[in-house]
């Protein structure tokens, strides 16, 4: 028993700094920012308690309505993109071939690379007149886009994202991939399995696992994030590319209204958390 | 022609279909990821009024954009015209940060994975929300809270706000190494009368300094990296970081497209360079509960 409380009080002296520290900077603020949002509160002013009045605002603001949906609209096509091509991409480099090294660190490079330089890249590659986007598309077809413009905006974050994001679920896939027994596609084989069947029935229950952690992940990862689309465009143009983290800046640092932006801050936050509790059931499993 | 000839035939063109299959798929990777890479590159490294002549493969490399970043051959050099200070503030700001996320780290994701003690399942997983959670949400806490504290254009309220984001990860993470050590060893130290202290010194440590110093690493990236905190917390030119030296660039009406790309260049230089130093430990560590059966 005496080893037992001895052994608790050393788990405490252990973790307690780590957690104290989070506490301060993490969890009293994110408690804050539940608290904030039942105020009317401006930069400079004092909060005033206005119950669910900031939640009420955000709802009924058009603009608001719109970032939830082309958040949605850019989360969920961005991860089917990535959860496809990062898919093709491992398949390609589980078979042999010459030169498969150095094509795989060229692959992962991107996963390696800081989001703003990502984002001042592709604001380069992009550029009307002198970017290499528009040297190849007018050397192959002719044409020339306008690439962070109102008709192709949308169509570029998301290949901005998928552009980075392939190389996570690539290399998860790929270290899945090699713990299915090779006897298991020798087997189907010889039974005459084709290439198909081998795919659905060996390949994806062999890594489906990882499979939904990986695109979980990157789903509240993409939802979440703010760094590429704040440089590349900055929500515009128009408000065309105004994502929920977009949103959350303006309000906050715009139009100074603590209150909206802690509200609209709050509203994804059972999402995030509806999601990261099925990571931790697979991971537990 | 006999039946097993046919067979032998089809397998082989078959065989062939799917050589040639790979190849160009190899191909489309490698022009799909290098060609924006190749852009940054080679834009950084040739002379700038190369650059408006639209030549996609450049006639003569230059230096010119690199040496004007650091601020050599610039006729008047201001703070934030050159790239050294925000260099120099990304690099001793991550280096604090990953000091303290990994003492911080291996003592809390030490008792996570070894010692027994009532609450240790929540904190775990409330670690595991901690990184995962997008920090946006409590973008607009923290600059609240901050500037109440006095914590804005202060290199400590940045360091502070750096590691809500790294200390989750460094403890997930070490506590996912600390749990793949067997615990028979450790038990066996006990025995022969080690204490706590003695046996993480001179058993735990050494066995696990490869995922230490991994996921030390890759705090150091993710502080450099972060846009958000420095973008919210600093607004002094002399404090700030590279992140947002390099937004700085990209907001000029006239972009000077030489030395953003030479500042991208160099800027991802450090991560870069580190994350493929690392990368085996990273990718084992997030999903290794789903691999292993």
């Amino acid at each position: 028993m005496r080893l037992r409380t001895r052994e608790a009080l050393e788990g405490y002296s252990f973790s307690t700094p780590a957690f104290l520290l989070l506490f301060l900077v993490l969890f009293f603020p994110f408690a804050y920012v539940i608290y904030i949002s039942f105020f009317e509160k401006i930069f400079g002013y004092e909060p005033v308690f206005s119950g669910l009045k900031n939640y009420l605002l955000i709802i009924s603001d058009p603009i608001f309505k719109y970032s939830l949906y082309i958040s949605t609209l850019y989360t969920v096509v961005a991860v089917i993109f990535k959860l496809i091509l990062g898919l093709a991409f491992a398949i390609l480099f589980a078979q042999e071939f010459r030169g498969r090294t150095v094509v795989r660190t060229v692959a992962v490079i991107p996963w390696g690379i800081p989001l703003f330089v990502v984002a001042a890249l592709f604001f380069w590659f992009f550029d009307y007149n002198l970017g290499l986007a528009n040297a190849i598309l007018k050397a192959l077809f002719g044409v020339k886009l306008f690439w962070l413009g109102p008709d192709w905006v949308i169509p570029s974050i998301i290949y901005v994202n998928v552009w980075k994001g392939i190389p996570f679920f690539m290399v998860n896939f790929l270290g899945a991939l090699q713990t299915i027994p090779r006897s298991l596609y020798e087997a189907a084989e010889i039974d005459g399995a084709s290439a198909w069947q081998r795919f659905r029935h060996i390949t994806i229950p062999g890594i489906k696992y990882v499979m939904l952690i990986v695109c979980l992940l990157s789903t509240i990862w993409t939802f979440g994030e703010f760094d590429t689309i704040f440089f590349l465009t900055r929500g515009g143009p128009g408000y065309l590319t105004h994502i929920v983290p977009i949103y959350i800046y303006h309000q906050a640092f715009s139009n100074f209204s603590v209150g909206t932006a802690a509200a609209a801050s709050v509203i994804s936050v059972p999402i995030f958390l509806a999601l990261i509790s099925i990571i931790l059931w697979a991971l537990r499993r | 022609m006999g039946f097993k000839e046919v067979n032998k035939l089809k397998r082989s063109t078959s065989l062939l279909i799917k050589k040639i299959l790979i190849y160009v798929s190899a191909v489309i990777v490698f022009l799909w990821t290098a060609l924006p890479l190749y852009w940054m590159v080679t834009t950084a490294f040739r002379p700038e009024k190369e650059i408006y002549e639209g030549l996609v493969i450049p006639k003569q490399l230059s230096l010119n954009a690199i040496s004007a970043i650091f601020g050599f051959g610039e006729e008047y050099i201001t703070v934030g015209s050159t790239i050294t200070p925000y260099i120099i503030n990304s690099t001793y700001i991550s280096i604090i940060v990953m000091v303290i996320s990994t003492i911080l780290g291996v003592s809390g994701g030490y008792a996570l994975a070894r010692i027994r003690f009532p609450g240790k399942d929540i904190l775990s997983s409330l670690s595991l929300f901690a990184y995962v959670f997008p920090t946006v949400v409590i973008m607009v806490p923290i600059f609240y809270l901050f500037s109440m504290w006095k914590l804005v254009n202060s290199p400590t309220g940045l360091i502070l706000a750096l590691l809500s984001h790294t200390l989750p990860y460094t403890l997930w993470m070490l506590r996912g190494f600390f749990q793949t050590i067997p615990i028979d060893i450790e038990e066996a130290a006990f025995i022969d009368g080690c204490n706590r202290i003695k046996t993480i010194i001179r058993i735990v440590f050494p066995l696990s300094t490869p995922g230490i110093v991994a996921t030390a690493t890759y705090a150091f990236i993710l502080a450099w990296n972060n846009v958000l905190f420095p973008l919210i917390l600093i607004s002094r030119t002399d404090l700030q970081v590279v992140s947002i030296g390099i937004l700085n660039y990209m907001k000029a009406d006239f972009v000077p497209w030489d030395r953003l790309m030479a500042a991208s260049f160099i800027a991802t230089l450090p991560p870069t360079l580190l994350f493929f130093a690392i990368q085996r430990y990273i990718v084992a560590g997030l999903t290794a509960g789903a691999v292993k059966r």
